[in-house]
C-alpha cells in the first residue's frame, strides 16, 4: 500500500481523544489490557499501518507501542536519517515516520514522541498528524530542533500498479483467451479465442524465439552468398578485360549498397 | 518478562511526556493557512475532514 493511504488512515483519526480509544483498545486487544491506558503516539502509527495495508512498511517487526523500538526498526533497516535540516529537505517525505526528543539530541535512546509526516515545509520543518498529542489526534508543525530523526517506510508508489497487481496481469496474460488485438494473434502464431495455458504459453514464446535465430542466420546466409556473387562477378569480368580494376569495382558496388535500404522478406 | 510487558512498561513511563514539546512559535499560523480555522475542538483538518 501507499503513503497516501496511511495518511488518510490518519487523517480520519483526527480530534479522536482521550483514553482508552479505538487507537489503545486494538492494540491491547493483541498485545494486553496494559497497553489501554499508556501513551499512545507509537499505538498511533501502528493503528494506522494496519488500517491501511502498510504493516510491511511501517512494521517490519510487528506492532509497536515504543516509539525507541519503532526507530531502532528504521533504522535496522538502513533507512533512518538524524534530524537536521538539511536530511529533513533531501530525504523526508510525506508518510515519513518522525521521531522527537524535547531534549534536543538525535540520540534514538531518548525519543519522547512519534508522528507522521504530512508535509515538508520549505524552511526545513514538517507539518505533521500526530497521535496523543496533548492526549489527542492533531495536526503540529516541527522544527528539526526537536526531531530526533525521521525514516522513510518502503511503501508502494501512488502511481505504480501493486505486486499483486503485476501478478494478476502476467496471470491472465498466460492463462487468459487469445483476442484479436494481441500481436500474437495478428502474426497468426496464436489463434483468436485459444485458451492459454503457461506451459503452451512458454513453449511458444521459446519456439518463436528459436525460429527468429533462424531467421536470422537465413538472412546472414543470403547476404554473404550475394556479397559472393558479386565478388565472382567482379573476378569474372576482370579476367575478361585486363584493364578492369577488380578491388576498384568491388569499392564501387559496396559504396552504392551502403547506400540502399533493402526490404527483407524472409521465409515466406 | 516479555517483550510486550517490556514495551508496556517502558510506554508507560513516556506518559504525557508527549505535552512537553515545544509549540512553533507561528504553528497556528502555519496549519491555518493549510487548513483554514481550527474547529471547536482546537483540530486544523482540511476540505472534506469532517469531525
Amino acid at each position: 500500500m501507499t503513503a497516501k493511504a496511511m495518511l488518510a488512515a490518519a487523517r480520519k483519526d483526527l480530534g479522536l481523544t482521550g483514553r482508552p480509544n479505538r487507537i489503545t483498545k486494538d492494540y491491547a486487544k493483541r498485545n494486553g489490557a496494559e497497553f489501554l491506558a499508556v501513551a499512545w503516539c507509537q499505538m498511533s502509527i501502528t493503528w494506522w499501518a494496519r488500517q491501511s495495508g502498510n504493516e510491511d512498511a511501517v512494521l517490519p517487526r510487528g506492532d509497536r507501542a515504543y516509539t525507541v523500538w519503532s526507530a531502532e526498526d528504521g533504522e535496522a533497516l538502513g533507512r533512518w536519517h538524524a534530524g537536521t535540516v538539511a536530511n529533513i529537505k533531501k530525504y523526508a517525505q510525506p508518510g515519513a515516520v518522525v521521531y522527537f526528543d524535547w531534549q534536543y539530541t538525535d540520540r534514538i535512546a531518548a525519543i519522547d514522541h512519534v508522528g507522521l509526516v504530512e508535509q515538508v515545509l520549505p524552511d526545513g520543518r514538517v507539518q505533521t498528524i500526530e497521535g496523543n498529542s496533548g492526549d489527542a489526534v492533531k495536526r503540529r508543525v516541527r522544527s528539526a530542533d526537536v526531531i530526533a530523526g525521521f525514516w522513510n517506510p518502503d511503501y508502494e508508489e501512488d502511481d505504480m500498479p501493486s505486486a499483486k497487481d503485476i501478478a494478476d496481469a502476467v496471470y491472465e496474460r498466460f492463462t487468459g483467451t487469445v483476442t484479436g488485438d494481441v500481436w500474437a494473434a495478428r502474426e497468426k502464431i496464436l489463434d483468436v479465442g485459444q485458451k492459454i495455458d503457461p506451459k503452451t504459453a512458454l513453449r511458444q514464446i521459446w519456439a518463436y524465439t528459436k525460429d527468429g535465430y533462424a531467421r536470422d542466420r537465413e538472412i546472414l546466409a543470403r547476404l554473404a552468398a550475394q556479397d559472393a556473387t558479386i565478388k565472382a562477378l567482379a573476378d569474372a569480368l576482370a579476367a575478361r578485360d585486363s584493364n578492369l580494376d577488380a578491388d576498384s569495382l568491388l569499392d564501387r558496388i559496396r559504396a552504392e549498397l551502403e547506400n540502399v535500404s533493402i526490404r527483407l522478406d524472409v521465409g515466406k | 518478562m516479555s517483550e510486550q510487558q517490556t514495551e508496556a512498561d517502558l510506554a508507560r513511563t513516556h506518559v504525557d511526556v508527549h505535552d512537553w514539546g515545544p509549540t512553533e512559535a507561528d504553528e497556528e499560523d502555519v496549519l491555518k493557512s493549510l487548513y483554514g480555522p481550527p474547529g471547536a475542538d482546537g483540530v486544523y483538518r482540511g476540505e472534506g475532514e469532517s469531525k
